[in-house]
């Protein structure tokens, strides 16, 4: 078998702020798609405010999490970077918390992920339109 | 709906502004709709009303029954129902499973009030 290579986009125009979405059956269907069967697919945001992450899709969590990030990278302090003129600062550092990208494993055809697993696009800074690389990458 | 056979419209939309919005817009064209804030409840309101709701708008990222699976769903319970999806997420692949799951359209949020009304219309007539 030959190396194949696919790539496709995702595009996110949040109605808030800051939204985590569940990006885990999109992901599955760009692998399911590519025809790859043995390899890896990168997720990987395309902006310095925003973030992919890997976890539980569980309600109460994405609220812990979102306090937590939150907590460490409070919104409107008085961040150096607004001198600038932005008023993003805390995004910035949020998106480096949770980081910008992920790779998942690709067995059979499908998502190699655990019982609990899902892709998650973290947004930080909303409401305009941003998005997430899918690479799929294997035989 | 009694009067409106196929003709009414079911939004289900989290978002309340935009889901009065398109309400309202809808019945200023003279159809009759109904709300529904969550899937769950947009799956209720579907099966109680399936033969007088024509089309159902749905957003795809819904609190208790997300918006793929009411899609599904409705296809299920009325075949020949127009449906359209809308999302704030969107690319070739969200449109094809939007479509693939039975929508006949999307729209990609955000979008003109206007734009979207003139497409549903022309989707019921």
């Amino acid at each position: 078998m030959s190396l194949r290579t696919a790539t496709d986009y995702l595009w996110f125009n949040t109605r808030t702020k800051r939204e985590y979405l569940n990006i885990t059956p999109h992901v599955e269907e760009i692998v399911r798609k590519s025809g790859v069967q043995e390899g890896m697919v990168l997720v990987s945001a395309m902006h310095i405010t925003a973030g992919v992450y890997v976890n539980d899709a569980e309600d109460g969590l994405i609220q812990d999490i979102d306090e937590w990030l939150e907590e460490l990278a409070p919104f409107n302090k008085g961040y150096r970077h607004h001198r600038t003129g932005e008023t993003n600062g805390d995004a910035h550092l949020k998106s480096l918390l949770v980081h910008h990208e992920v790779i998942l494993p690709v067995t059979g055809g499908v998502l190699d992920l655990g019982p609990w697993q899902q892709v998650y696009y973290a947004e930080f800074d909303g409401c305009r339109r941003k998005r997430v690389v899918v690479k799929v990458m294997g035989e | 709906m009694a009067d409106h056979a196929g003709k009414g419209v079911l939004i289900v939309e989290d978002e309340q502004e935009l889901r009065q919005l398109f309400a309202i817009l809808l019945e200023m064209e003279g159809f009759s709709v109904l709300q529904a804030d969550d899937g769950k409840q947009g799956l209720e309101l579907l099966e109680k009303h399936a033969a007088e709701v024509g089309l159902l708008i749905t957003d795809l990222n819904l609190p208790r029954v997300a918006g793929m699976d009411l899609i599904a769903r409705a296809r299920l319970l009325n075949p020949s129902i127009k449906i359209v999806g809308t999302s704030g997420m969107s690319g070739k692949t969200v449109h094809d499973m939007v479509i693939k799951a039975g929508a006949d359209d999307f729209i990609a949020k955000p979008f003109k009030p206007s734009e979207a009304i003139a497409k549903l219309k022309a989707m019921l007539q």
